[in-house]
């Protein structure tokens, strides 16, 4: 008899603080990936915007529409729709983007670690190659890069200091593991201006 | 050297992998051995502007063609192969 399938959080523990830094899991949302068909791309939007009051957005950044709704760009003619769990995300996609684009429900497929805290900059930039200065990498920015070895798709939410990395599931405890040791090393002498 | 992806933005070259020369052309099923031996195996080393293709590996995992100056490495113009634009001007150079 196979053991039966428990859900486990794909890091343990959720949240971890290292001189004022915070490293947490954040809460599951309902994720969909929106991939437009040829040609459909205008049509597409015009539906989301008619439902949502949002398009997707032609740079890697995130917009927001109704019902609790972010689109984010998360890979060359790829997109992510993200809802609070509950929310149906796929059951309202579907009608709207029948014949306009493929729709894969990623909502188990990748989780988002949350780094928050005075010098979560100067942390993160242990780890990813970009430019994570405030005027080129602003609230609402979305980079998709590497952290360390790791392919993750690198969001600044809001303008308090922080930044989440979202990450396919199976690399989470990896990744986690290496913002923790980064955390742990401290703000370079080169960041303390 | 930095380039800038039409998707990304300007990133460090270290996200990239250079993937080869961009202007070739695969010869006709019928073409002579020469073409093919020419196109499987001779590449030419221009001193000039040249179009490569390079892969963004470290970012959105896209194709690009590089329109670059060998002599200066100034690049000149970077756009997502397989865009419009590049199948465009395929289809006109194979018309």
């Amino acid at each position: 008899m196979p053991d039966p399938l428990l859900p486990k959080p794909a890091v343990q523990p959720s949240s971890v603080t290292v001189n004022g830094l915070t490293l947490a899991l954040a809460q599951t949302r309902e994720t969909v990936s929106i991939g437009p068909f040829a040609k459909c791309l205008p049509d597409l939007n015009a539906a989301l915007a008619s439902a949502f009051g949002a398009t997707l957005p032609a740079d890697f950044s995130t917009t927001s529409g109704h019902d609790g709704l972010q689109l984010t760009r998360a890979a060359h003619h790829q997109w992510f729709a993200h809802a609070q769990a509950g929310a149906g995300l796929m059951a309202r996609l579907v009608p709207l983007c029948a014949g306009l684009a493929a729709l894969t429900n990623q909502t188990d497929s990748r989780v988002t670690l949350c780094l928050r805290g005075t010098g979560a900059d100067a942390v993160a930039a242990k780890l990813v190659p970009v430019d994570l200065a405030p005027d080129h990498f602003g609230p609402g920015s979305t980079a998709l890069t590497l952290a360390g070895h790791i392919p993750v798709i690198l969001s600044r939410p809001d303008v308090t200091p922080g930044l989440d990395f979202t990450v396919f599931r199976s690399f989470a405890r990896s990744l986690h593991h290496d913002i923790h040791v980064a955390m742990k090393g401290g703000i370079p002498n080169s960041e303390r201006v | 050297m930095r380039l800038n992806c039409p998707h990304c933005g300007e990133r460090s070259l270290e996200e990239f992998t250079y993937r080869g020369d961009a202007t070739l052309r695969r010869p006709a099923a019928d073409a002579s051995a020469k073409s093919w031996v020419d196109y499987v195996y001779l590449r030419d080393n221009p001193a000039g502007r040249h179009e490569e293709y390079w892969y963004h590996g470290a970012g959105c995992r896209a194709w690009l063609v590089v329109d670059r100056d060998t002599t200066t490495h100034r690049v000149h113009s970077v756009r997502a192969a397989g865009s419009t634009s590049e199948n465009t001007r395929l289809n006109h150079e194979h018309a």
